[in-house]
C-alpha cells in the first residue's frame, strides 16, 4: 500500500512504510546554526524524519547530537543565537490541512502551538511556574488560545489529571513546589494535552527522575496512549526508553539522523554502527549473567569542526577510505529501516571483536 | 504535604563540548575586551586622560597662583578659560592641579578598603565558626553607625594634613559594606567542588583561599575596587563640604567648598568657578563606572572565545 | 583477620533545616578491606551522598564512628589525619564544576604534588602530573596538560579529577556519581579506567550511584549496598543482589529500570508498589520505613518494628521482617 506522505515523498531515501497511515510530521534535510563567538556551529545537519499519526518514534542522542535543537526547532522554540537554515517542516492539522511550519507568522504560530502540538520540557526544567497554582495554568493556557469556558477547563483538567495519575482536586489547588519532581512532569504532560492537540513532543521526559518516578511517567505515558491515541516523538539519551515506549527510533550523531526504524529492527538488527555502539554500552539489568561492555572509542566530534565524509568515521570499526570522504545516504536496509553507513551490511551487533579491535 | 526528599537530585548527561584546539582564554585579553564594550572603551578614554591630568597638570601649571583682587569671579576670557574665583586664580589651572588629589586619595583609599576587605572578608567566609562570627560582629556595628556621621566625626580628630591620612580615614567607614559582599561571595564559592577537591587534597587554608578562591572572584573584587573608588571620592567631597579638612590644596573638593562659603553663588559671572569642579568630579565618576562595564564583559568567562 | 581500610559503625547523621530536625543516614555500618569495591546504590534522598562525605571526612557523623585503619577519626591526632587525608580521595559527579576554571590541567595536577612535596621542583611535577595522565589513559599526556577545563570533554574532565585524586597515592578512591553526567558511551570507558585502576594499583573503591546498570559493570566483583532513606536495606555480592534481590525495593528497583530490549522490557514484570510517594523526611513512618510502599507489609509487624540488617545466608544481608523469616524458614526446611 502506498505510504501517504504530506505530498511526494522526500526527496531522501526516507524508507517507504507499509502502513497507509499519513504523517503528521514532516521534516525534510533541516539544517539549524547556531552563532557562536567562533562561528556559526551548525546543530542539526541535514534531518530528515517522519511521524506518522497515532506513532510514538523516539529520538535518542547523546549530548551534541543535535536532537534537542531538532524538537525545539520544529516548534520554534529556538533561541535568538539559532536560526534554521534550510529545510522544510510541515505539520498535517487536524483539518487536514498541511502546513508550512517554518513559514508560520507570530499569530498562526500561536494557534498552531498547544493545539496542533505540544510540548513537554524536561522535568529538571522548571516549566511551572512557581507562583501559580496548577489550575491557573490550565486556565491560562485554555484562555491564552480563546477557550474562556473556565468551568470546561477546569472540568477537562481534573480529567486529565487523573489519567496522569494525580489526585486531581488536591493537584489542581497546588503550587508547583508543593509537587515533587515526578508530580510536575505528570502535571505538564497533563497541560499538553489540554487543547487536544494531535502531537507531543517529550524533551527527556525522564532524564533527572529517580528509578522508581521514572518507571512511573513511563506507565503513565503508555497507559495514556490507550487511553487518548495521540502522537507522540521524545527525545532522550536513554536508549532503554526508546525500548519502552517507541514504535520507531531514530538515532542522531552529529546532527544527522544515522538510523531509523520500527523499534525492533533497530535494537535487534541495528545497521549503522553508532547504533551498534550504543547497544554495547547498556547492559541488561536482569538476570545474574555478567555481560561485557565495549565502549565506542573516541569522543563526540567538535560541532564547529566535523570531520569530512561520515562524522562517525574516526570511531568507527568499520570505517573505511570512502566514509572519509563521501557522507552516507540514508541506506535502506529493511522495510521501513534506513542506516546512513557506507557498510551497513556488514555491521552485526554481535561482532564484539571489531569493536575490541577498535577501542 | 511537605516534600523534603526530593526526587529530582541526579541530573542526565550534560552537552560534551568536544576537546580540540580552542584557543586557551588569554592571561590577559584586557586590551581586545576592553575596546570590545563601547561604553567601557569611552570609559577608559576618559579616565585616561584624568590620569594624564593627575600626572602631569600640577607640572605643566606650576607656580602659585597670583592673587589679583581686579580679577574675582570673573566670567570665561582668553587668559581664564574657565574664569576666575574669590581671589582672581585661574579656575582652569585649579581644575587641572585638583585632578591628582583627588585620584590619589580616591585611589588610595579604594585600595586600603578591598585590601582589608577581602582578605578578612574572605578569610572570614573561608574559615567560619567563632572568627567569622567575631568579623561579622564588628563589621556590623560599624555599618550601623552612619557613615557620613563617622566620617565627620574621625576627621575631626585627625589632623588630616596628608592625602594619606585623609585615604585612611575614607577607608576605615568603607571596608565594613565591600567585606560583608565579599564575605557573600567567599561563602557561596566555598561550596563549589573544586573548592571541596581542594579541601580533600588537603592543600590548606591560606592556599585554598588564594588559589582556588581569590582567583575566581577577581572580577568582583576589581569591579568593587573601582565602586569602591567612586565611593571614596564622594566621601572626600563630603569631608571638604563639611569643611572637615584642612582648607588647602587644589582638590576640586575643596572648590566647591570655597565657592559655597565665599560666597560664588551670589555673582552669575562666577557660574563656571561653581560648575568646573561638579562636572569635573562628575566626568571622573562617570568615566569610572563605565569601565565597570567593560571590566564585567571581560571576566565573564562565556563571552571569551574559546 | 587482617585490618579493614575503612569501616563506618552504626553511623547516623542529622541535619538541622528549616523545618526541622532531619535524619539523613541512620545507623549504618559497613567495612571495606584494601582491593575492595563496595557500590552504594540508592535514589536521590537515601542518604548515600552523605556516607560518601562522612567516608571522606568532610563530614563528621552524629553519632556513630567511622574508622580509618582502625581509628577513629574523630579526635584524630593531626598527623594521623593527615595520613588518612591522603589516602581517602574523592571525586565529584559534576565534571563542569569539580576544575577550577582558572587553572590549567597541569596546574591543578602540580597544585596538591608540590603542596605535599610528592615532586621536588616544577619539572619534577609536571613529569609526574603527565604519568597521572597517562594512568587514567588520557594520552598523550602534553596535549592535555596546557589546556584549561572548559576546553575539554566531559568524560575527559572527570579523568582529570581520577587523575588528581591519584596524586596523593590513594587507598580508597570515593566516586560519587562520577559517572552520572557522561555520556552512556563514554560512561564505559572511564570504568574501565577505573576498574584498571583497582587492578593494577590496588586502589579501594566505593561508588555511589543511582544506576543499577553501574553497579553491575563496576561492582561485579565486589558487593553492593542498598540505600532507601538513610538506612542500609540489602546488602551483599553485586551478583546475587542484583540477579536475584531479596528485599522488596531493591526488587522494585530491579524490576523498574526499563531494559535496551523491546521485547524483554515490555514483558518485565513490575513489582506494584503500594504507594509511590517518598517519605516526608520530617515525620518518618513507624516501623520499616518502606513499609507504606511495600506489598509485602504485614500490619502488627512493619509498621511497628523496625527490622534490622540481619545476616539472611550465603554472606547477605537483608532489613526485612518477611524475608529473614522466609530464609529462616528455608534454613530450618532444609
Amino acid at each position: 500500500m502506498p505510504h501517504v506522505g504530506l505530498d511526494q515523498p522526500p526527496a531522501r531515501a526516507a524508507p517507504g512504510a507499509d502502513g497507509g497511515e499519513p504523517a503528521i510530521l514532516s521534516v525534510e534535510d533541516l539544517w539549524v546554526e547556531y552563532q557562536t563567538p567562533a562561528g556559526w556551529m551548525q546543530a542539526v545537519r541535514g534531518a530528515s524524519l517522519e511521524v506518522r499519526a497515532g506513532e510514538a518514534v523516539a529520538l535518542i542522542g547523546e549530548s551534541g547530537s543535535g536532537k534537542s535543537t531538532m524538537g525545539f526547532a520544529l516548534l520554534r522554540l529556538l533561541v535568538r543565537t539559532a536560526r534554521v537554515s534550510r529545510g522544510r517542516v510541515r505539520f498535517r492539522t487536524g483539518e487536514g490541512r498541511v502546513v508550512d511550519l517554518l513559514g508560520l507568522n507570530a499569530g498562526q504560530l500561536r494557534r498552531f502551538r498547544w493545539q496542533e502540538c505540544a510540548m513537554v520540557f524536561q522535568a529538571a526544567q522548571n516549566s511551572l511556574n512557581p507562583v501559580q497554582r496548577v489550575g491557573d495554568h490550565f486556565k491560562e493556557t485554555a484562555r491564552a488560545h480563546g477557550r474562556k469556558d473556565d468551568r470546561k477547563t477546569r472540568e477537562r483538567a481534573l480529567e486529565l489529571l487523573r489519567l496522569v495519575q494525580l489526585d486531581p482536586d488536591r493537584v489542581y489547588s497546588s503550587f508547583p513546589h508543593e509537587l515533587s519532581g515526578g508530580m510536575r512532569q505528570r502535571v505538564s504532560i497533563a497541560l499538553s494535552l489540554l487543547l487536544e492537540p494531535q502531537m507531543i513532543i517529550l524533551d527527556e521526559p525522564t532524564t533527572a527522575l529517580d528509578i522508581l518516578t521514572q518507571r512511573m511517567i513511563i506507565d503513565v505515558i503508555r497507559a495514556l496512549r490507550q487511553r487518548i491515541s495521540f502522537t507522540m516523538l521524545f527525545i532522550s539519551h536513554d536508549l532503554s526508553l526508546a525500548a519502552e515506549l517507541a514504535d520507531r527510533v531514530a538515532t542522531m550523531y552529529a546532527g544527522q539522523i544515522v538510523e531509523i526504524g520500527p523499534v525492533r529492527d533497530v535494537f535487534y538488527h541495528p545497521k549503522h554502527p553508532y547504533t551498534v555502539g550504543l547497544l554495547n554500552a547498556v547492559p541488561p539489568i536482569v538476570g545474574d549473567q555478567f555481560t561485557p561492555l565495549t565502549a565506542i572509542p573516541g569522543a563526540p566530534p567538535n560541532l564547529l569542526a566535523i570531520p569530512p565524509g561520515c562524522p562517525f568515521h574516526p570511531r568507527c570499526p568499520y570505517a573505511t577510505e570512502i566514509c572519509t570522504r563521501e557522507m552516507p545516504p540514508l541506506f535502506q536496509v529493511g522495510p521501513d529501516h534506513g542506516a546512513a553507513c557506507h557498510h551497513h551490511d556488514k555491521v552485526d551487533r554481535n561482532d564484539q571483536p571489531a569493536w575490541e579491535r577498535a577501542s | 504535604m511537605v516534600q523534603t526528599a526530593v526526587d529530582v537530585e541526579h541530573v542526565g548527561p550534560l552537552p560534551e563540548t568536544s576537546p580540540v584546539d580552542r584557543p586557551a582564554p588569554r592571561r590577559w585579553p584586557m586590551v581586545r575586551f576592553l575596546l570590545h564594550n563601547k561604553v567601557g572603551a569611552v570609559g577608559f578614554v576618559i579616565l585616561f586622560c584624568f590620569v594624564l591630568l593627575a600626572i602631569f597638570g600640577p607640572i605643566v601649571t606650576s607656580g602659585e597662583q597670583r592673587t589679583d583682587v581686579t580679577q574675582i569671579y570673573s566670567s570665561p576670557s582668553r587668559d581664564h578659560p574657565l574664569g576666575t574665583d574669590y581671589a582672581g586664580h585661574d579656575v582652569l589651572t585649579m581644575v587641572v592641579r585638583g585632578a591628582r588629589s583627588v585620584m590619589v586619595v580616591g585611589a588610595l583609599a579604594a585600595l586600603i578598603s578591598t585590601v582589608i576587605a577581602v582578605t578578612v572578608g574572605a578569610l572570614a567566609g573561608l574559615v567560619g565558626g567563632w572568627f567569622d562570627s567575631f568579623v561579622l560582629t564588628i563589621t556590623d556595628v560599624v555599618l550601623t553607625v552612619p557613615y557620613i556621621i563617622l566620617l565627620g566625626v574621625l576627621a575631626a580628630y585627625v589632623r588630616l594634613d596628608t592625602p594619606y591620612l585623609l585615604a585612611l580615614i575614607i577607608a576605615s567607614v568603607a571596608w565594613p559594606t565591600l567585606l560583608r559582599a565579599v564575605r557573600a561571595q567567599v561563602l557561596s564559592l566555598k561550596e563549589r567542588e573544586y573548592v571541596e577537591a581542594a579541601r580533600v587534597l588537603d592543600l590548606g587554608t591560606a592556599n585554598i583561599l588564594f588559589r582556588e578562591v581569590l582567583p575566581n572572584m577577581m572580577s568582583y573584587i576589581v569591579i568593587n575596587f573601582v565602586i569602591a573608588m567612586t565611593n571614596a571620592i564622594y566621601g572626600q567631597l563630603i569631608l571638604y563640604f563639611l569643611g572637615l579638612v584642612p582648607l588647602s590644596g587644589d582638590n576640586w573638593g575643596l572648590m566647591i567648598n570655597l565657592a559655597y562659603t565665599r560666597g560664588a553663588l551670589f555673582f552669575k559671572d562666577s557660574l563656571w568657578y561653581i560648575l568646573s569642579p561638579i562636572i569635573a568630579i562628575s566626568l571622573l565618576q562617570l568615566s569610572l563606572v563605565m569601565i565597570t562595564r567593560s571590566l564585567e564583559d571581560v571576566f565573564n568567562p562565556r563571552l571569551r572565545s574559546g | 583477620m587482617s585490618e579493614a581500610l575503612m569501616t563506618l559503625d552504626g553511623v547516623r547523621r542529622e541535619f538541622n533545616t528549616r523545618r526541622g530536625r532531619i535524619c539523613a543516614v541512620d545507623d549504618l555500618s559497613f567495612r571495606l578491606d584494601p582491593g575492595d569495591i563496595l557500590c552504594l546504590v540508592g535514589e536521590s534522598g537515601s542518604g548515600k551522598t552523605t556516607v560518601a562525605r562522612m567516608a571522606a571526612g568532610l563530614l563528621a557523623p552524629t553519632s556513630g564512628v567511622v574508622r580509618f585503619e582502625g581509628r577513629d577519626l574523630k579526635g584524630m591526632p593531626k598527623d594521623e589525619f593527615k595520613t588518612y587525608r591522603r589516602a581517602v580521595q574523592l571525586v565529584h559527579q559534576d565534571p563542569y564544576a569539580s576544575l577550577n576554571p582558572v587553572h590549567t590541567i597541569g596546574d591543578t595536577l602540580r597544585a596538591p604534588l608540590e603542596h605535599h612535596r610528592l615532586a621536588r621542583g616544577r619539572r619534577a611535577a609536571t613529569a609526574r602530573a603527565a604519568e597521572l595522565l597517562d594512568q587514567v589513559d588520557m594520552t598523550p599526556p602534553e596535549n592535555f596538560l596546557g589546556k584549561y577545563p572548559h576546553q575539554l570533554s566531559g568524560g575527559q574532565r572527570q579523568r582529570v579529577s581520577i587523575a588528581r585524586a591519584l596524586a596523593l597515592n590513594p587507598r580508597l578512591i570515593i566516586a560519587d556519581e562520577a559517572v552520572s553526567m557522561v555520556d552512556v558511551s563514554i560512561r564505559v570507558s572511564l570504568l574501565n579506567t577505573m576498574l584498571k585502576l583497582r587492578n593494577e594499583l590496588g586502589v579501594t573503591f566505593l561508588f555511589i550511584t543511582h544506576d543499577l546498570a553501574v553497579v553491575k559493570y563496576f561492582g561485579w566483583e565486589g558487593k553492593v549496598g542498598v540505600m532507601y532513606v538513610g538506612k542500609l536495606v540489602e546488602y551483599g555480592r553485586t551478583p546475587q543482589v542484583i540477579g536475584a534481590p531479596l528485599h522488596p525495593y531493591t526488587r522494585a528497583l530491579s524490576a523498574a529500570i526499563p531494559e535496551a530490549d523491546p521485547d524483554v522490557t515490555r514483558a518485565k514484570q513490575k513489582l506494584q508498589l503500594r504507594s509511590i510517594e517518598i517519605p516526608n523526611l520530617l515525620q518518618l513512618p513507624s516501623g520499616c520505613v518502606f513499609h507504606p510502599r511495600c506489598p509485602y507489609a504485614e500490619p502488627g509487624l512493619c509498621d511497628v518494628v523496625a527490622p534490622a540488617l540481619e545476616d539472611v545466608g550465603e554472606g547477605r544481608d537483608v532489613a526485612c521482617h518477611v524475608v529473614a523469616r522466609d530464609r529462616r524458614g528455608k534454613v530450618a526446611a532444609a
